[in-house]
């Protein structure tokens, strides 16, 4: 270490030492902290109004120094009741900490600063790490799911490391992402999937999760800041919420080390029941004889070695996969020097053959206190993941949807040994593509953020920071012609460095006033830079299957590089104001300059107050007991989003690679028209809220109503083609979102030994579209003809014909309606409603079938805690949201001579079934049965066990033995059961990154079931 | 005490703005890896590659799945039948059987109009460039190129559409009307003459560099502009700008059909496609040793694909239209397939092809015949025994069997004793066998107002329906149904 700054430091704490040496006359008191029966160690215990203190050691004893006069002494801890005790006369203080998580003093992280919870005007969600620890996935963001109202998140898939959709308080966006914000440890970091080899040709991402690279265990408090008020002072980033995430840092003492290491294994539960190979055989010959075609080779001539499979395809590309998790940690330091080091490893393998992500963390987070006045410190994080992926939906790289549509009579192998390729009906042999087919990804990612801090006084400070966030990801791919003999053995690969630097600087003032009152001003600026490069090949012709590298392949496909950049310059400021405890003031204001906005709309700014009163201190609500707090919170004001705009588009862009026999071309994009007005999207805010603590606050109970209008919506607006453009995007739209959000906290009973805590939380949200293009009320999403966002609907509906049942016999189909093409319905067709009446089914009699955005959502955890045990169940649901069932109406439409679901055994026989299944014709050419309809919309409403852990706390004399401070062992069920009515896998599932078609399962990789089994120790 | 902590810390206000000084221009942020509208018309490389970039968009509008020369000037006609991977295909089906509705998929006409753009683009920027490196002779070349592209497309939607907005200047900022009305299909001629005679005067002549014949040349131009002077009923200008071309020193017949379409053979069934035939006047180019430079129009034709079967074959009518010893019918089409176009074969799986074959939009077989046509409409005795004697250059040609065969009498038709009227039917039946799948046959039937008495054309019941309608999102767009064509309204 540099031998300087040792020396800086030692001559700090030397005059510190002498500044305390030259006081008055001391003397020492000792004393034991106790919480829940036991010494705690850890405990900061300080002489009030001066810098001594010490904390407890491993028996919960302390020895300090006080002046003979006595004093006060401050114990804190966290997720504690901070304790003031008076020393009076006394040489022992003995005090008792009561576990209290949400205490009106704890201190709640907001932007750029803390406050705390009682100051609060806004719509704040705190979730402590605690709370998270040890739970068995990759992703920071997947961590909130169920645990802060009005927070809905959806785990995409349950690919390892894959994405996640985070929604706080509906869509507030069509055109721009709906993501929130996430900053960590003061970086606001990416959270865009960067991946350049998501298959677009599926039109299906199995997206990646670029907050996987987040160790979990890291996390200190997670805080949702949900409206205006509270998010505004993140501007034009803010619309969609902001997401803080605060890590571990080190606290003065010894050293606490953690070690902590689970083991788990998870498996897909539930298999769709599909036909077997006789069953498949009867089916597809019967539909082959309906629709008048030849019987197939591969039906008839079982005898074949190629055709006389019975694979239960689910079987063979699901398997029981392991997850490992290890950490180690070491937090402590001096006075003035503290350090929190901590690193991970997790291994987890996918249930879907052939998947897995690994991931190595370290963080190094270090306070110094240099002077008096000066002080400095880093949080440093750096993150290698490791993802061997799958895709998903019908491209030909999928294994999920190919094992649910592909025929059982096709064998895995060849009488060989080798694979069976592309079958007769242009199916991929999903196991050889789990196995073969080379899909990685690699991501390198560091961030950084070293501060300094200058104390002018005791109410002022100015903090400078420097932050950094690299993202290096790596991705190759290789496809082998041993799966499908047409293809030319191509191979990609592509770098793509994300790097975001950001120069902050910040006044802080705060000052508590002599009436009970505080007072506090931020002003700050800050600017960021991003950069995104990216290098990519594509080749192919490789003579061989066993180089999967670039350098194999003969001919170049693509190849080149791209850099492109945006910077943000913003100031922003915050007063606080609390006048005799109970009227509470807060207004931001940011103001954003973006090089992304047209050169006619530069600059943003974006205000916002709020107000709260806390009547609970009001005297006339002297008496009354009962009630610790009530406070009314009331906040209006701006946020935006500049996401939806690339980084040129205001400009136009003119492409190349628009070459000719071998002359390069520039030209401009079909939708690379510059638009010198383009500019953010607006979000104004409106919150009213309530708090109530009840007894002591053993009750705790948050309310909150929001009314919140998105206007400038970015949107492509289409432009009529002879123009020689396509679209042009613009400001237009508009879309509202209203809910309520209700939190309540409890601790049941609290004996000695038995203690029983419930929070829950439960929110509804009402989206609205309210204008889209000029003259256009509805929007469709480019290649999901099923999906719709209309003018006062929600956004990305599902639309398509009303089924009815299926006709009995063909006198039940009394008008004789037609199909668009003439033909008539018959028994055995399905019953489509004729909305307009003309006894034809055609577009027109297209309608809304289903919405996936849903009524309620919520979750509650149940903290039940036995002399040593802790048992904690933790509940999750969601009512109210359609699914449509893709991957089910590919299987059972009657295209392509896809395997179906059992259901196909009922289908339509005879004149006079009733039944559900319409009868079985092959390519469904005559009325298009298997049509986009409510046949496949279903119920994707939930509850289920999330997550349900048990925990055995060793007790003091086992751990005194051998010298530990801590030792717990535990059991968890992560997705242990589900209630649902959905039929696919899972009910949680998305197929496809846009708003606009959410929602969808197309053979999404399932979420799985993790049992795992844990050890946390602590020296 | 406020004057006392400036002076103090005045330090912290210079180490403010020197750190913000530095990196100022955060929210000014030009692209590195594109151009904008503001920073690309700037010297003789943007001309350049402004003009090439014409070219890429004409690749998309004649060789691309939704817009190509077969489906836009073949496939309404009498040449083809479905193949069976056509068969599912509703749009393509629709198009055979002129069973034409808005939402045809290939009713859009947004890859000449994007053509159009690029085209208008360079005529209205490249005469502001002001680099001393851009010549005024390259400057010119680059104008008559736009000019004849430009002229090209048009070309194509007056015949396909019939009157059209008419662009001329490219819009550039969203507050521009994008909804120009229709604009009389005499007027677009008119305005394609018009560019033509600029191009003539502006691009190179073709030279014995084979790349002149895959950019606009003065012998292209004067055969789309023969090609356009036919379709108004100009014919003696057509006549004589046919001979222009008949008479440029770079262009000859090829000796046999086969010196520039393969033949069907056993010994190597897929040979890479013939490119540098001197027949040739103005192809569009497409090859797999560049990056993304493939088309459609094999994969319209042929089984051996990556997507599966083919999605047109030859109709009975066209097999059965081939006499005996007729060296193009082997040439052309073989079982349910069209062979004509095959691209280049894969290195790993020569079954697999590129389907790169150029696309050729004139050769001088075609002016030949069109001059033969615009002959025979002249109908004096001289133009028609000239027109005959045009016809069997191209004739007789099919008949030169290949070295070393025996020879093949040529079966007698037409003399310069017979009526006009069998010398055009006789034409248009040659340039059916000698064009197919070039992209002629149906603006062949529609310029002799034989689309409804020809045999195997299907469903055409009224004139309206020679115009294809306009697509259903142009409609939207404009908000107007009275933009739609007659007949499809």
């Amino acid at each position: 270490m540099n031998s300087n700054f040792i020396k800086i430091l030692s001559i700090c704490l030397l005059t510190l030492g002498i500044s305390v040496g030259a006081s008055a006359q001391t003397r020492i008191v000792k004393g034991k902290v106790i919480a829940d029966g036991e010494g705690i160690m850890g405990v900061s215990v300080k002489l009030k109004g001066t810098t001594r203190g010490v904390t407890t050691i491993l028996d919960g004893t302390y020895s300090l120094q006080v002046p003979e006069s006595g004093g006060t002494l401050v114990f804190s801890f966290i997720g504690y009741a901070t304790v003031e005790e008076p020393i009076k006369g006394r040489s022992v203080v003995n005090v008792v900490l009561r576990s209290d998580a949400k205490t009106l003093n704890e201190v709640v992280v907001v932007g750029y600063g803390s406050q705390k919870r009682r100051d609060v005007t806004g719509a704040v969600s705190s979730i402590s790490g605690r709370a998270v620890e040890n739970t068995p996935v990759a992703s920071a963001n997947a961590l909130l799911q169920g645990r802060a109202a009005g927070v809905q998140v959806v785990q995409n898939s349950g690919a390892p490391g894959g994405g996640v959709s985070v929604r706080i308080r509906g869509n507030t966006s069509i055109g721009a992402s709906n993501e929130p914000l996430y900053v960590i440890d003061g970086v606001p970091v990416k959270s865009e999937d960067n991946s350049g080899l998501n298959d677009a040709s599926s039109g299906a991402s199995a997206s990646m999760n670029p907050l996987a690279s987040i160790n979990p265990n890291d996390i200190e408090s997670m805080e949702i800041l949900k409206d205006a008020s509270s998010a505004a002072i993140y501007g034009a980033r803010a619309a969609n919420g902001v997401v803080l995430i605060t890590t571990k840092r080190g606290k003065a003492g010894v050293p606490t080390i953690s070690f902590n290491a689970y083991t788990g294994i998870s498996n897909v539960i539930k298999r769709i029941p599909t036909l077997n190979a006789r069953q498949y055989r009867d089916f597809l010959n019967e539909a082959n004889q309906i629709a008048n075609r030849a019987p197939e080779t591969f039906t008839t001539d079982s005898l074949n070695p190629y055709f006389n499979g019975d694979v239960f395809w689910q079987d063979e590309i699901f398997n029981k996969a392991q997850t490992q998790n290890y950490d180690f940690s070491v937090r402590g330091g001096r006075e003035g020097a503290t350090y929190a080091f901590s690193t991970n490893y997790y291994d987890q393998e996918g249930v879907v053959l052939g998947t897995r992500y690994r991931r190595l963390t370290t963080r190094f987070n270090n306070d110094f206190k240099l002077s008096s006045k000066f002080s400095l410190g880093q949080s440093l994080f750096y993150a290698r993941g490791d993802n061997n992926r799958t895709s998903t939906g019908e491209s030909n790289r999928s294994t999920v949807y190919f094992a649910l549509v592909k025929a059982p009579v096709f064998p895995i192998y060849a009488p060989d040994g080798s694979y069976i390729p592309k079958d007769n009906i242009d199916r991929n042999n999903p196991i050889a593509v789990a196995d073969l087919a080379h899909q990685s990804a690699i991501t390198n990612r560091f961030t950084g953020n070293v501060y300094g801090q200058f104390d002018f006084n005791k109410n002022l400070f100015m903090k400078t920071s420097v932050q950094l966030d690299l993202e290096n990801l790596k991705e190759d791919q290789f496809f082998p012609n041993t799966i499908d003999q047409s293809e030319n053995r191509r191979g990609s690969s592509q770098t793509t460095i994300d790097n975001d630097v950001i120069l902050e600087h910040y006044f802080s003032y705060n000052r508590d006033l002599s009436t009970n009152g505080r007072v506090s001003f931020l002003l700050g600026a800050s600017q960021q830079l991003n950069k995104q490069e990216r290098t990519f090949l594509v080749g192919e012709g490789s003579p061989t299957n066993d180089i999967t590298t670039l350098n194999a392949a003969t001919l170049a496909r693509s190849f080149g590089t791209f850099e492109t950049n945006y910077g943000i310059s913003s100031i922003f400021s915050r007063a606080n104001l609390s006048l005799l405890d109970r009227y509470l003031f807060t207004f931001n204001a940011r103001r954003d300059a973006s090089s992304r906005f047209g050169a006619n709309n530069k600059v943003a700014y974006f205000p916002s107050a709020s107000f709260g009163w806390r009547v609970s201190s009001e005297p006339f609500m002297e008496g009354i007991n009962f009630l610790s707090d009530l406070k009314f919170r009331v906040s209006a004001g701006a946020v935006g989003n500049q996401n939806g705009i690339g980084n040129y588009t205001a400009q136009g862009a003119y492409r190349l690679g628009f070459n000719y026999n071998g002359v390069p071309g520039i030209a401009p994009a079909t939708n690379g028209l510059a638009n010198a007005d383009l500019s953010w999207e607006r979000t104004k805010d409106f919150n009213l809220g309530l708090d109530v603590g009840i007894l002591n606050n053993r009750i705790s109970v948050v309310l909150d109503y929001y009314n919140k209008l998105t206007t400038d919506l970015l949107l492509q607006a289409d432009v009529p083609r002879s123009s020689g453009f396509e679209r042009v995007l613009r400001n237009v739209g508009s879309i509202r979102n209203r809910g309520v959000e209700f939190t309540i906290t409890s601790t049941n009973i609290n004996s000695k030994r038995f203690n029983w805590t419930t929070t829950a939380n439960i929110a509804s949200n009402r989206t609205e579209v309210v204008k889209l293009n000029d003259g256009e009320t509805e929007l469709g999403v480019a290649g999901l003809s099923y999906s719709l966002t209309r003018v006062g609907l929600p956004v990305g509906t599902f639309y398509g014909w009303q089924a009815e049942g299926i006709y009995a016999r063909d006198a039940d189909n009394v008008n004789q309606v037609k199909n668009s093409n003439g033909r008539v319905f018959k028994g055995g067709d399905v019953i489509f409603k004729d909305i307009n009446g003309d006894n034809i089914i055609n577009d027109l009699d297209r309608t809304i079938i289903g919405d996936p955005t849903p009524d309620f959502v919520g979750g509650f955890t149940n903290t039940f805690k036995y002399k040593a045990f802790a048992l904690s169940v933790f509940n999750q649901f969601s009512v109210g949201n359609d699914i449509y069932n893709a991957v089910r109406k590919r299987q059972n439409d009657m295209g392509g001579g896809n395997n179906p679901t059992t259901a196909a055994l009922d289908a339509w026989k005879k004149q006079g079934d009733v039944t559900s299944f319409p009868l079985l014709e092959r390519g469904d050419p005559r009325v298009q049965n298997g049509r986009h309809s409510s046949r496949w919309v279903e119920d994707g409403s939930y509850f289920r066990f999330k997550n349900v852990s048990l925990t055995y706390n060793l007790p003091t004399s086992f751990l005194e033995r051998f010298k530990m401070r801590s030792m717990s062992v535990y059991a968890q069920a992560y997705n242990l059961l589900t209630f649902t009515k959905y039929s696919g896998f899972d009910p949680e599932v998305n197929t496809y990154a846009s708003p606009l078609g959410f929602g969808v399962d197309n053979g999404v990789f399932p979420q799985s079931r993790t049992y795992t089994f844990g050890l946390n120790l602590g020296l | 005490m406020i004057n006392n902590m400036f002076k103090r810390y005045y330090w912290v206000l210079v180490l403010l703005s020197f750190t913000f000084g530095a990196c100022e221009k955060v929210t000014d942020q030009a692209p590195v890896s594109e151009f904008t509208q503001e920073s690309f018309w700037k010297n003789a490389e943007s001309a350049a590659s402004g003009t090439a970039a014409i070219y890429d968009r004409l690749q998309t509008a004649m060789g691309s799945g939704n817009s190509n020369v077969v489906v836009h000037g073949d496939a309404r006609a009498d040449l083809f039948t479905l193949g069976t991977g056509g068969l599912t295909q509703a749009s393509l089906l629709a198009v055979v059987n002129n069973d034409l509705a808005s939402s045809n998929d290939y009713a859009a006409w947004d890859d000449y109009y994007r053509t159009i753009l690029q085209a208008n683009l360079v005529l209205k920027y490249v005469p502001k460039i002001s680099d001393p490196t851009l010549t005024a002779a390259l400057r010119d070349r680059y104008i008559g190129e736009a000019s004849f592209v430009r002229a090209l497309c048009y070309f194509y939607i007056v015949r396909l559409w019939g009157n059209a907005p008419l662009f001329t200047q490219p819009v550039s900022s969203p507050t521009d009307n994008f909804k120009l009305p229709k604009t009389s299909k005499e007027v677009i001629l008119d305005t394609i003459e018009n560019d033509l005679n600029r191009a003539l005067t502006r691009v190179p002549a073709i030279t014995t560099d084979f790349s002149t014949r895959l950019r606009a040349n003065v012998a292209g131009a004067r055969s789309l502009l023969t090609d356009v002077y036919l379709w108004r009923g100009k014919n003696q200008q057509a006549a004589d700008m046919a001979s222009l071309v008949i008479n440029d020193p770079q262009v000859k017949l090829a000796t046999r059909f086969s010196d520039m379409f393969h033949p069907v053979a056993t010994t190597n069934p897929f040979p890479d496609p013939i490119r540098n035939n001197q027949e040739f006047i103005f192809q569009v180019h497409f090859s797999n040793l560049q990056l993304d430079q493939l088309n459609e129009i094999s994969r319209m034709f042929l089984v051996v694909s990556n997507s599966g079967n083919h999605r047109l074959a030859p109709s009975t009518k066209l097999q059965s239209s081939f006499e005996t010893g007729d060296t193009r019918s082997i040439s052309t089409w073989n079982g349910d397939q069209i062979v004509k176009f095959r691209g280049s074969s894969q290195t790993i799986n020569p079954a697999l092809r590129f389907h790169d074959n150029n696309i050729i939009v004139y050769r001088l077989a075609d002016i030949i015949l069109m001059r033969a046509e615009a002959l025979a409409k002249i109908n004096t005795a001289q133009s028609r025994a000239d027109a005959v004697s045009e016809y069997n250059k191209v004739r007789n040609r099919a008949f030169v069997q290949p070295a070393g065969s025996p020879s093949v009498a040529v079966p007698a038709t037409i003399t310069a004793a017979s009526t006009s009227d069998e010398i055009i039917d006789a034409i248009l039946l040659e340039r059916m066998r000698e064009l197919t799948a070039e992209g002629k046959r149906w603006f062949d039937l529609v310029r002799n107002n034989k689309v409804m008495t020809t045999p195997g054309v299907n469903g055409v019941s009224g004139s309206n329906e020679l115009l294809w309608p306009i697509a259903d999102d142009e409609i939207r767009l404009y908000n107007d149904p009275s933009f739609q064509n007659p007949g499809y309204q």
